[in-house]
């Protein structure tokens, strides 16, 4: 019977896992820097500020202290891009060019006017991943880029 | 002895106390024996009374006198009040700069989210690394159930 049909089509419509992200998406960047190395039994110092972020940093990490440089969110629409700033020289520009039911963020991480990485990532609703590696100076520069809709 | 044509002009200064005693005494003895004088002498009087009546102040009631003395505390705490209230005026406006400055420090030391909200972030997948520069090194890191990492390296 055609109506069966219709209401499996509408049934799995409801239900679709993947639809496209919405116009409007945030892409959040946490800045990081991490320093010093981890002495055995030694615990790491996160700020408050990190703590949310702590279980998302990779096991091999062994850096004794972990500062918060900042947090910037932005909305970035479909074909879009946003940047953020970072510890000069540096900055981080982010593309939103979407595939299926994830955004990809092509990003591009900047020192001065030299282009040092690109890369992108396929991110579903609240998924992350880090990007980082250059020296502040003072410690290594990490960022946590996120998508939320 | 005058008579009261001399006298006549002295009538009044004689009712008012204001000759000396001897002509006094002399003006005294007239108008004893001299009965218009004597009538003139008593309209004198009754002059200076009518005029001393006319300028008596009446007395004051006390509900007037408390009324008068509130109105004189009312004009000397008036500038003070003016004063009292430009002093509110900088207080309040001190305040203000107080609280924007408390608002603004506490908007710069915010914590940028809630734990929570990063807590609940997830593993992404990284589609592609790519190193534009010979200066530097990327590579990807990938760990079961663990957020991807990319990192970039500067030869040195």
């Amino acid at each position: 019977m055609p109506w069966i049909g219709t209401i499996l089509l509408l049934a799995l419509a409801a239900v679709d896992p993947g639809a496209a992200p919405p116009p409007s998406v945030e892409v959040c960047a946490v800045k990081v820097e991490a320093s010093g190395t981890l002495a055995a039994g030694q615990e790491p110092q996160v700020p408050e500020e990190l703590r949310g972020v702590r279980k998302l940093m990779p096991k091999a990490w062994t850096y004794a202290v972990y500062r918060f440089l900042g947090e910037e969110c932005r909305k970035i629409l479909l074909g879009e891009e946003g940047s953020f700033t970072l510890p000069d020289p540096f900055l981080l520009t982010v593309r939103r060019a979407d595939a299926g039911d994830k955004v990809r963020l092509q990003y591009r991480l900047m020192k001065g006017k030299e282009t040092i990485l690109e890369a992108a990532a396929g991110l579903r609703n609240h998924e992350s991943t880090w990007v980082g590696g250059p020296s502040t100076g003072n410690g290594t520069l990490y960022l946590l880029l996120s998508a939320r809709w | 002895m005058r008579g009261c044509a001399a006298l006549a002009e002295l009538l009044g200064p004689w009712a008012d106390g204001e000759l000396d005693p001897s002509l006094g005494a002399e003006m005294e003895q007239h108008v004893r024996g001299c009965p218009s004088c004597a009538r003139a002498a008593e309209a004198f009087g009754r002059l200076d009374d009518a005029a001393a009546s006319a300028f008596t102040t009446p007395p004051v009631s006390e509900a007037r006198w408390d009324e008068v003395w509130r109105g004189i505390d009312r004009e000397i705490r008036r500038p003070r009040a003016r004063a009292l209230s430009r002093a509110r005026v900088w207080g309040f406006a001190a305040a203000a700069v107080v609280l924007l400055c408390a608002g603004a420090v506490a908007w710069r030391l915010r914590p940028a989210r809630p734990v929570a909200v990063y807590a609940d972030l997830r593993p992404g997948v990284v589609e592609y690394v790519e190193g534009p520069s010979d200066r530097y090194v990327t590579m990807l890191s990938a760990a079961e159930g663990e957020v991807p990492v990319v990192y970039v390296t500067e030869v040195q």
